[in-house]
Parts: structure tokens; sequence; C-alpha cells
């Protein structure tokens, strides 16, 4: 019997695990913030998770869809619209503001967050292919209302209003449509999601800068052709951050082609006096077409030392060679004056004050007079009568521990004590 | 037959046992089922937070006031990420890892002005006399969340902003070598504004918009 109830709460406890292992495996963790992302990457090329990455030919037309997630916990009102590419300060990626005007890819692209017309909902076509048909139907003598509807469905916006629930994603589709006149090479820009302030928002009475985030999702377009792949090194400095408290190595390479570059730049830190590789950095970024980009790599200050620093930037030209770009190689010393400057400092006074009080005593023995010492005295009873201490009276006249006295013997003592 | 009973019940006990005692993925390793998790990929963001990690409603920068003077350009500053306006960068992208930028740019574009709200304004991207804003962010300070590091991070050099010339000033950026997923907090970017002399006295506003691409 007891055996029973033990194999009855064994199989209960298996059975418990078992429903919560189940339920695990259909469980799923978000993280945390708003974002977005392409909605149907190309597992085969790399990167396309993060970035819309297109080999479009000039006036070609592609559909795709952007996800945006709103994992913040909060409803999320904000604006969706596309950019061109703008070079930010050190040459890296940035997206130009909703208020500017887009002449580039930024302008290229085409919005459709509204669902298709509810006569077209379940036409498998493709938004350029469907656009297309209205196109012709609506040239046709007398065009039917669905047409119409479809044919100002087709014009898109450029921007779009969404308010995200907590945990709530959506695909918002677009068409990017290549121009005729597009150059070989790479186009730049993104899809940006921008916050929108809160309306009732106070507009900062006492003055300041407001602050509105945005995010971007890059979209890069490569027009096939004469496509050039090459980096040239720019600048190589090093020196330390306004602070002083890091050491800053900057390196700048231009992407002179027509594409961008994804490179790596390695800094490599040699200490010379004691002859050893003490720090290689990497840093694998991206110059973007006809940009130099300049890449800050902040280093550990050295208190003291002879250091060499020399970077190498890696990258694959035109014909898929792996090139490699060397600069000069940077020798600095490190030498803490200030401290030093304040030890000599302290080493200074402190020959000095010997100095002074050397000739200070030195002083005052020309200005003592002779005694003869009366038998049953001793340094302390001489000293004490003239009001001074002992240990001064014996290290005027020279005296070593024991510092006895004999009975007429010449010591000096201070004139007037 | 009683001595039986007693070794089954106690190799039940130590069934049970051994059963509590380790992770659910052994109990099942030898079964036919799986204890498995999805993490589903994140995205990049930015945001600015309090010190509670909380989403700051509608951020801003105080700048230190100035007095009026009639000859003297004068400079007013600010701290870009205080403690309690933290930016927050996340990346929660699934790999590979790619690379990222933070930037700082005009709201408005690179037209945009100084403004009291009335007629009163003044330049953020224009000569040091007409009024510049220059952005430091190589003293400010990178704090990975959780076990990030910031290996991989860049802080920008210390830039102004020249209309036309420099629009869009970078805060940080990222190489592959980034953590991915990762978290920072960046802090201390000192912001410089020069003050024109002889210009009006007013509380002066300047929306700026940080961007993580």
């Amino acid at each position: 019997m007891k055996a029973n109830r033990c194999f009855r709460a064994f199989n209960i406890v298996v059975v418990a695990l078992l429903g919560l292992a189940y339920a695990a495996a259909g469980s799923a963790i978000e993280y945390e913030g708003l974002g977005g992302r392409p909605a149907n990457p190309d597992p085969n090329v790399p990167n396309s998770a993060s970035w819309f990455l297109y080999q479009l030919p000039a006036g070609a037309t592609k559909e795709d869809a952007l996800r945006i997630e709103n994992g913040s916990g909060a409803a999320v009102e904000l604006i969706v619209y596309p950019a061109d590419q703008t070079p930010s300060s050190d040459g890296g990626f940035a997206l130009k503001q909703r208020a500017e005007t887009m002449t580039e890819l930024g302008s290229w692209v085409t919005l459709y967050p509204t669902p298709r017309p509810v006569a077209y909902a379940e036409d498998r076509r493709s938004i350029p292919e469907l656009c297309q048909f209205a196109v012709v139907q609506a040239a046709q003598a007398a065009p039917t209302a669905d047409v119409s509807e479809l044919k100002t469905w087709c014009g898109g916006v450029r921007e779009a209003a969404i308010r995200l629930e907590p945990d709530q994603a959506v695909a918002v589709p677009f068409v990017i449509r290549i121009p005729d006149n597009a150059d070989v090479g790479e186009h730049a820009g993104g899809l940006v999601l921008e916050r929108k302030r809160p309306a009732d928002e106070p507009s900062a009475p006492s003055g300041g800068v407001q602050l509105t985030t945005r995010v971007g999702v890059r979209i890069y377009e490569t027009v096939p052709g004469d496509i050039v792949r090459q980096l040239e090194l720019t600048r190589f400095t090093i020196h330390p951050n306004a602070r002083q408290k890091e050491l800053v190595a900057t390196v700048g390479v231009l992407a002179a082609g027509n594409v961008s570059i994804d490179h790596t730049t390695t800094l490599s830190v040699s200490d010379t006096i004691f002859r050893r590789s003490s720090q290689t950095v990497e840093r694998a970024t991206q110059a973007l077409r006809g940009q130099e980009l300049i890449t800050n790599i902040s280093l550990p200050l050295p208190r003291f030392g002879r250091f060499s620093y020399q970077a190498q930037v890696a990258y694959t030209d035109t014909d898929g060679a792996g090139q490699r770009l060397m600069t000069p190689t940077i020798v600095r010393w490190f030498v803490p004056w200030l401290q030093i400057a304040v030890v000599m400092l302290v080493a200074v006074a402190i020959i000095a004050l010997w100095l002074w009080r050397r000739g200070r005593d030195r002083g005052r023995l020309k200005q003592w007079r002779p005694y003869v010492v009366r038998p049953g005295e001793d340094l302390v009873d001489i000293a004490s009568r003239r009001g001074i201490d002992w240990r001064v009276l014996a290290k005027a006249n020279g005296l070593k521990p024991p510092y006895r006295l004999k009975a007429g013997q010449t010591i000096k003592v201070p004139i007037g004590s | 037959m009683k001595r039986l009973r007693n070794t089954k019940v106690a190799i039940l006990i130590v069934s049970l046992l051994f059963s509590w005692s380790f992770p659910p993925q052994i109990i099942f390793a030898s079964s036919q089922t799986q204890l498995s998790q999805t993490i589903n990929a994140g995205t990049l963001g930015v945001d600015i937070v309090d010190a509670s990690n909380v989403t700051v409603g509608s951020p801003s920068v105080a700048f230190s006031a100035v007095t009026f003077n009639f000859d003297t350009v004068q400079n007013s500053t600010g701290t870009l990420g205080a403690s309690s306006q933290k930016i927050r960068l996340s990346n929660g992208r699934s790999a590979p890892a790619v690379a990222w930028n933070l930037t700082v740019a005009a709201a408005s574009g690179a037209t945009a002005l100084w403004s009291d709200g009335g007629s009163n304004t003044f330049d953020f991207n224009g000569s040091s006399a007409q009024g510049r804003l220059t952005v430091d962010a190589s003293v400010g300070t990178i704090t990975p969340t959780n076990s990030y590091t910031s290996t991989g991070l860049s802080k920008g050099s210390s830039t102004s902003f020249a209309q036309g010339t420099t629009d869009s000033i970078t805060l940080l950026s990222a190489s592959t070598s980034a953590d991915q997923p990762g978290r920072w907090d960046f802090t201390g970017v000192g912001l410089t504004q020069t003050i024109p002399a002889f210009q009006t006295p007013a509380a002066y506003t300047l929306s700026l918009a940080l961007t993580a691409t």
C-alpha cells in the first residue's frame, strides 16, 4: 500500500514537472523598448535582419515592410517616415530630420500603413503590381469606383502616425522605387520611428534644450554596375581627451569608391622600454560612400613610459582581395610632470629648511659665550637655568649620549640667558 | 517480502529526492521532451530614463544663465545625459552583430534657431559671434548595464554645429565587436553654447533629436 502511494506521488510530481516544461516551451521573451526591423529578412543575406539591403537596378520597384515593436510596457505614439542618410560629425551614419527635404533615398520610399481597399483586400499581387494595374485601369474610359479608390490608395503616404499598445507589433508595408537616373553604387537612407512628444507638454518656459528620440532602420540600396571599393587612410593621431583622463587614438579613413566599406581597424600599442606589446584594440566599422569616417579609440592614459602606437585598417577591395593599410607609428613619452614637479618642490623646500636651520644654529653659536661647568652640574641644570631645551644645548655643543659633563669642561651657552 | 517492499520504497524515495535535487533540464535530458524558450530578437532603441530607469516624458537640458552683455560673446553650458536623464541605448538585435551610431541634431534641421517663442532668436550653428553649440561627447561616461561591457564603443569628438557642414554630431558609435545584445547608459556629454553680444534677455529654447541607427 505504501509503495502504491509513493508511486502515485511520484507520478504526480513527474506530470507536474512535465506540464511546467511544456508551458515553458511555448513562452517567449521580448526585449524592452521601441524599435523597428525588416519584416522579411532573407536568411541568406547577412545583416538583413537588422537593415534593409537591396541591389535593385535603376527603374526597379520593390515592396517590403517595416516591423515596429513596442516592448516598452506603455502605449507609444510615433511618426514613421523615410529619410535620407546624412553624415554625422565623425562620418558615421545619421538620418535627416523630418522637417528637412528628402532628395535621395528618403524620397524613393512610399509608406502604405492603411489596409488595401476592400475590393482588393484578398488580391495576392504585390503593391507595385496592383498599382500598375490601377494605372492601366484608370487610363480606360470610365474607371470604376473601386479602381479610383485603389489609385488613390496607391499614392501611399510620406509619413504615418501610429499608436502602439504595450507589447504590440505592427508591420508597415512600403515600396521603394529606384529612379531611372539613379547612379551606380550605394544609396543609403532609413525608416525613422520618432516618438511624439506629449501634446500638453509645457514649452520649456525656463529655456534650454528639449529632447526627442528617434530610431532609424537603415536602408542600403546598391544600383548594380561598376562598383568601386576603395579605402584611404586620412589621419592618425594620439592625444589625451579634454579632461586628461583618457588617451584617444583617432583613425580616419575615406571610402573613396561608390559604396560603403566595412573594415576593421586594429590599434597596436607597444611599451618600448620593456619591449612588449601592451594592448591591441579592434574596431569593425563602416565608412560611408564618399565620407571620411573618424574612429576614436579610448585608451587608459599611461602614467609613465614610452609607448608606440600603430593602426592597421583591413578591408576587401573591388576585386575581392584583402587589403591592409598601415598608419605611421607614433611614439609618445608619458612623464608625470605635475607629480614630479610637486616632489621636486617638496624636496627643495625640505633642503631649504634644513639649510636655514643649520645656518641659524651656526649663527646662534657665534653669539654664545664659553661657560665652565661647575662640579655637580649636568646638561639639564645648565639648560633649565637659561630657559632653553637641554637638547638644543647638547646639539649646539656637539654632545653625544649619554651627555655627561665633567667639572671644568667648557661649553657654549647663549649670551644673556 | 516485507524487506523487498521496504527496498522498493527506499528506491522510490531516493528517486524522488534525486529528481528534486537536479535542475529540470537534467530530469528531461533523456526523455522526448526538451525545455526550450524562444527569445525573440529585439531592436535597436534609444530612450531618456531617470535614475529609477523610467522613461522621462519630456526630457530637457537646462543651460547656465548668462547676464546681458553689450560687447562680449558669452558661454552658457549644460550637460546632456544628467543622472536624472540618462541616455539609454538598448541593442537587442539578433546575431550577426551590426554597427550602430547615436547622433544628435536639431529636430528642425539645419535652419533651426534658439527661440524665445517670439521674434527673438539666435543661431546654434553659426559663428561664435552668431551663436554656436558645441557638443563634447569625449568627456561623457559610458556605463554598461547588467553584465555588458563597453568594448567596441567609441565616443564622439568635441564638435560644433556648422550649417551645411556639420548638421549631425556623433555621440557614440559601436563597432561589430560591441556586445549584442547590450545596453548602455551615456551621461555627462558637455554642451556649450555661445551667446551673441547684445542678445535680448529671454528664455530661449532649442529642440534636439537623439537618433540611433
